[in-house]
């Protein structure tokens, strides 16, 4: 039985556009990557808003594990590899810090503007809702010493009359 | 972390002269912003335009700035690239902030409001 090849099946001698950073995990380090690869990150997803929502989910997942995972550590290194599948670029980051809590993911609600005083606004609580905001899969395992994360973001832009993707529970 | 404060009218703007407003930057964007705006009394314009991407921390340090200057002035964003325009509206913070397509926008408007 043949199965269906994805949407972004090379032709035979092409390659597919793929990414693969290596970074130490420190703030430094990743917004030097973020702007140093923006040209492997534009391969991968050539239309605009994707590449930026792709950046954005990057720089919280790569921050997060910057401020938790080394927290009170030397700095480890981290690892990013994604692919083109099925229309998604399907990202993988692993890095060798302590493990996350147990427990569902944080970011379940974007956090509350409510406040009627401005003193009141939130200034933290933002990254991993965004996280969850912008990717579809977005899961994490332990895997022997390496935390891994994993998720998708679309490589074409959200129809115009879809609504704005939903945060789903976890 | 290059920003620079100018003066129009009762109004300050401040420009920020940076392309990434992001976690290795906030702290200093803090401490510039209260510097640039302490002899200035009035309403201020945050000129965004050459910021090419702002995180979550990013984005922290503009409420925190939103707080130092206090509830009696106000903070309007102007000049929103996409990518930032985009963090905005995901964080429903384009309820909160009056934002304007360009800093000349932004004082026009924001000039002419009752304080």
């Amino acid at each position: 039985m043949r199965e269906d090849l994805p949407e972004s099946a090379p032709k035979a001698g092409a390659a597919l556009p793929a990414l693969h950073w290596r970074l130490p995990a420190t703030q430094a380090a990743v917004r030097h990557t973020l702007s140093a690869q923006a040209g492997t990150l534009a391969a991968l997803l050539p239309m605009a808003e994707c590449r930026h929502e792709a950046e954005i989910a990057l720089a919280e997942a790569l921050n997060n594990i910057v401020e938790h995972a080394f927290a009170g550590l030397l700095p480890g290194e981290i690892r990013v590899d994604a692919v083109l599948h099925g229309g998604l670029a399907r990202f993988e980051i692993r890095d060798d810090g302590r493990a996350m809590p147990a427990g569902p993911l944080p970011g379940a609600r974007m956090p509350s503007l409510d406040a009627g005083d401005p003193l009141d606004l939130p200034e933290g609580g933002f990254g991993w809702a965004l996280l969850r905001a912008l990717t579809r899969d977005l899961s994490y395992r332990r895997e022997g010493p390496l935390n891994v994360l994993r998720f998708s973001l679309p490589a074409m832009p959200a129809a115009a009359d879809r609504p704005a993707a939903k945060i789903d529970p976890k | 972390m290059n920003m620079r404060f100018e003066r129009c009218g009762d109004m300050g703007v401040i420009h920020v002269e940076e392309t990434r407003l992001d976690a290795s930057v906030a702290i200093e964007f803090k401490d510039r912003f209260r510097d640039l705006t302490q002899a200035c009394e009035g309403d201020v314009v945050l000129d965004l335009s050459a910021v090419e991407f702002l995180d979550s921390s990013g984005l922290g340090a503009v409420v925190a700035v939103r707080k130092l200057i206090g509830t009696g002035r106000r903070l309007a964003l102007a000049g929103l690239k996409p990518a930032v325009d985009k963090v905005m509206t995901l964080t429903r913070m384009h309820t909160v902030f009056p934002i304007y397509g360009s800093v000349e926008a932004a004082l026009a408007v924001q000039g002419t409001a009752e304080g």
